[in-house]
């Protein structure tokens, strides 16, 4: 639903089915029986928001609650931002059309750094001061998740509390919690000084941060009782907790518009670069039986024509061989398309390979990060050059002609070898296509080459290490694009500004709410968007505010120095990942955790218990 | 193989949804409903569906109409049972019958035009002009030409495409009850009527509400 004063304008804006909700399987209740209401917002446009798996399952889980309602709230594109703010129309739940401003939880997952304006926007769009201390009501609590809440500290101005971690069991207490405390008639400080009380909830505003002349973090200290570190959630079992066995079915073509599966969460590998794969740790698994029949019950639920399984590496899940033959049985009768993302190259077996044969073929990538040996070795991307090329070989074989590679660039160590071993992969696989005798006549191959800009992130052993600064990634990139010879290849770059602002804002502390504050009331908004990402305001308000970007992103951080979120505790030690940060010096690998455990310390999270321990 | 002919209606707030957005909301509502539906054959099967004459972004339909191919024993009644649980909101199933009509029969669609103004007197006015144009049969506009790629328009004079014209004036509303051209011949668009009339009389529409109720063929016996 939306507000009727919208419907005038509605086909004035672009894809008007983004702001009127009624989708299918969207959940609509009796507000009399369901009195506390939660907006879960996605700071982006409906079509990347309503591809989010982590909102199906907690808009599921919400509106499981009989005395809870859940609406779904996306950021309005610029056109119909327009239309709200002329026509004074506040932001609303998509469900009932009503304004989110008189909700009890105002939730926004934070999937990105970029999208921190856009978060501004929507309080502001509602009604509400973007500033956690200018609304003085006990309700709306406004709440973050997500990645980006394990370091949450330049958006720690505007937040109530974050969650850390896995919401299912924390979002249910926070709701109980509130409700008692709305009956008692309770001042928000009340609630908060409740609330952070409960393992995972961190309130920004219980703690201070003090600083070194230099700038550097000198203390964070926890206040009023709060805990000194707060330790995120983690779900023991993945069997048992809820999983959603409906989808919202847009109208609108999304992005993902599929059904999806969790395998497994957490993650084996310890490539360190990646911060999910360490920050979701320890590895917990879901059973076959589980998945197959929650695939079934989402395809029979939406009418989709995909299922995708869903994981931070598919092959790496112990159970695959027993889970595909249970679920091709029925997928393929049924017309259903099985999507396996994440596959890596190293590990998948014959059979395997076989039964994927009667999966349909969709693009193909690999992911060897960095252009040479030695620099997958830093950042402990186990795969070699004869598994990519190998793998490559299989899949011109198997009739591809296009693939897609990723790589990053400006990971620390790096060289101009190993930039200019970027375009030599790719060249070897260009090589591999056209030495394959079996190769299609009269066509090409098509090598799709994407280079992103390395962002250091928290909680991973790259966390201390200074990132490429702009001109450097526009120098890489201009001596990549040199070093590529062959039209068979097409490089595509990221905007090495945004690079940039994630690594500032993955770092930051809080005196960077002011710059997000700033940049956001001279203008900006959907930051990740090409067209809109406006970078000279965002400069501007570094200089407004007193601050240098540089100082985030562009040093190398002691190891002995206080980081913005070593009060947050995500389960893996600050100890493993200095030896990790060590060994990527070295040039030394680390094995992958069902081969032999490092020691990451995330286990404790889970009762001491790791699935790749046994 | 038998060909069916659903008959649906698209009302409330999926007009807002394109005719693409339909397409696929269709093909959904047709797996959940597991019909024994032929499907497409080649890469990427799909259950097969051809909608008889799309209906633009923003326009209700009260009969529109989609075929289909049985490969399976099911009857037509059974289908419109099996299909009405799965619908979303706003789009219903009325009938479904044997195909009848080729799609090409179609000549004409009758629509209902609500249109809102700012003001009474600016209803009246809109009116007046409505009914002298009509009169008079000519109202020239810019339309998208059929052939050619890029946005080349061509002239036209909307009058002659429409077969019926009756409006009425309520408060700051006129209501039109309109037969206009449709098909793969000649297809004249509601929203270009409105607006071509609100450039005639230079009145701004405050909005419009168009809903388009039932296709006919050359006879002006209804599609069936």
């Amino acid at each position: 639903m939306f507000p009727k004063s919208l419907e005038r304008f509605l086909l004035k804006v672009q894809k008007p089915g983004r702001y009127t909700g009624g989708e299918l399987n969207s959940v609509i209740k009796d507000p009399k029986n369901a009195d506390m209401r939660f907006a879960f917002c996605f700071p982006d446009v409906y079509e990347i928001g309503m591809s989010h798996l982590g909102m199906k399952i907690l808009y599921s889980l919400l509106n499981s609650r009989e005395d809870t309602r859940c609406e779904r709230v996306f950021a309005p594109w610029t056109d119909m931002e327009e239309v709200m703010r002329r026509e004074d129309i506040p932001l609303y739940g998509l469900e009932s059309g009503e304004p989110i401003k008189d909700f009890d939880f105002i939730g926004f997952t934070l999937q990105y750094e970029l999208c921190y304006t856009n978060v501004l926007n929507m309080l502001d769009l509602a009604g509400l001061p973007v500033k956690a201390g200018q609304r003085t009501g006990l309700t709306p609590i406004v709440m973050g998740g997500g990645p980006c809440a394990c370091n949450p500290e330049p958006l720690a101005e505007f937040f109530d509390l974050f969650v850390l971690g896995e919401g299912e069991e924390v979002n249910v207490q926070l709701l109980e919690l509130l409700k008692t405390h709305k009956k008692m008639n309770s001042s928000k400080k009340e609630f908060l000084l409740a609330a952070c009380k409960i393992p995972g909830v961190y309130v920004p505003s219980l703690y201070r941060a003090e600083y070194h002349q230099d700038g550097r973090l000198s203390a964070i200290k926890a206040a009023e009782g709060a805990p000194e570190t707060v330790k995120k959630r983690t779900i023991s079992d993945l069997d048992t907790v809820f999983a959603p066995e409906k989808f919202v079915v847009p109208f609108l073509e999304i992005v993902h518009d599929r059904a999806v599966a969790e395998l497994f969460r957490g993650c084996i590998r310890g490539c360190r670069f990646c911060q999910a794969g360490f920050i979701y740790r320890p590895i917990r698994e879901r059973s076959p039986e589980v998945v197959n029949s929650q695939c079934k019950a989402l395809c029979e639920n939406t009418g989709y024509d995909e299922v995708s399984l869903c994981s931070l590496s598919t092959s790496d899940y112990t159970r695959l061989e027993e889970l595909l033959p249970a679920l091709l049985d029925w997928t393929v009768k049924d017309g259903i398309n099985v999507a396996l993302p994440s596959l890596r190259l190293d590990n998948f077996s014959k059979e395997l390979g076989e039964q994927l044969l009667a999966v349909r073929r969709s693009g193909l990538t690999f992911a060897p990060e960095a252009g040479t040996q030695r620099l997958r070795d830093v950042i402990n991307k186990n795969i070699t050059e004869e598994e990519i090329l190998s793998g490559a070989r299989e899949a011109f074989r198997g009739g591809w002609t296009a693939v897609k590679l990723y790589f990053m660039l400006g990971l620390p160590t790096e060289t101009s070898e190993d930039v200019e071993g970027i375009a030599r992969l790719a060249q070897k696989i260009v090589d591999e296509f056209y030495s394959n005798p079996e190769k299609p006549r009269g066509k090409g191959v098509n090598v799709s080459l994407s280079a992103s800009g390395f962002v250091p992130k928290p909680f991973t052993p790259f966390q201390w290490e200074a990132q490429n600064t702009p001109e450097e990634f526009k120098e890489k990139q201009i001596y990549l694009k040199e070093k590529i010879t062959t039209r068979k290849v097409s490089p595509s770059f990221h905007n090495p500004h945004m690079s940039f602002l994630e690594g500032v804002f993955a770092r930051g502390d809080r005196r960077l709410s002011a710059v997000v504050e700033t940049a956001w009331r001279d203008g900006c908004t959907f930051d990740s968007w090409d067209d809109r990402f406006k970078y000279d305001i965002w400069r501007e308000a570094f200089k407004k505010c007193g601050l240098a970007p540089e100082f985030y992103s562009s040093r190398v951080r002691d190891v002995s120095e206080l980081l913005p979120w070593d009060h947050l505790d995500y389960g893996i030690t600050k100890a493993f990942l200095k030896r990790e940060r060590e060994k990527a010096h070295r040039g030394e690998t680390t094995a992958h955790c069902r081969e032999n455990c490092a020691g990451c310390g995330a286990e404790k999270l889970n009762g001491g218990y790791c699935h790749a321990r046994g | 193989m038998q060909e069916v002919r659903v008959f649906f209606s698209k009302t409330g707030n999926v007009k807002y949804i394109s005719h693409l957005d339909l397409y696929r909301s269709m093909l959904r509502a047709v797996k959940r409903a597991r019909l024994p539906v032929w499907y497409t054959q080649g890469f990427n099967p799909q259950p097969y569906i051809a909608f008889t004459l799309p209906l633009s972004l923003g326009i209700e339909g009260e009969n529109e109409s989609m075929d289909m191919r049985l490969e399976g024993e099911m009857s037509c009644e059974e289908l419109k049972a099996a299909l009405s649980k799965v619908m979303p909101e706003g789009l219903s199933i009325i009938n479904v019958r044997p195909v009848k009509d080729a799609a090409k029969t179609i000549r004409y669609a009758s629509y209902r035009l609500e249109l809102e103004f700012l003001s009474a007197a600016d209803a009246k006015a809109f009116y007046e002009t409505a009914l002298e144009v009509i009169e008079k049969g000519e109202l020239i506009a810019e339309k998208p030409a059929k052939k050619g790629k890029g946005k080349t328009l061509k002239e036209v004079n909307i009058v002659e495409h429409v077969q019926r014209f009756e409006a009425k004036i309520d408060n700051n509303y006129v209501l039109i009850e309109a037969t206009l051209s449709a098909g793969s011949t000649a297809n004249l668009n509601p929203f270009l009527l409105s607006e071509a009339l609100e450039a005639q009389s230079g009145i701004e529409i405050a909005a419009a509400d168009i809903i388009r109720k039932q296709l006919f063929k050359a006879d002006l016996s209804p599609f069936e």
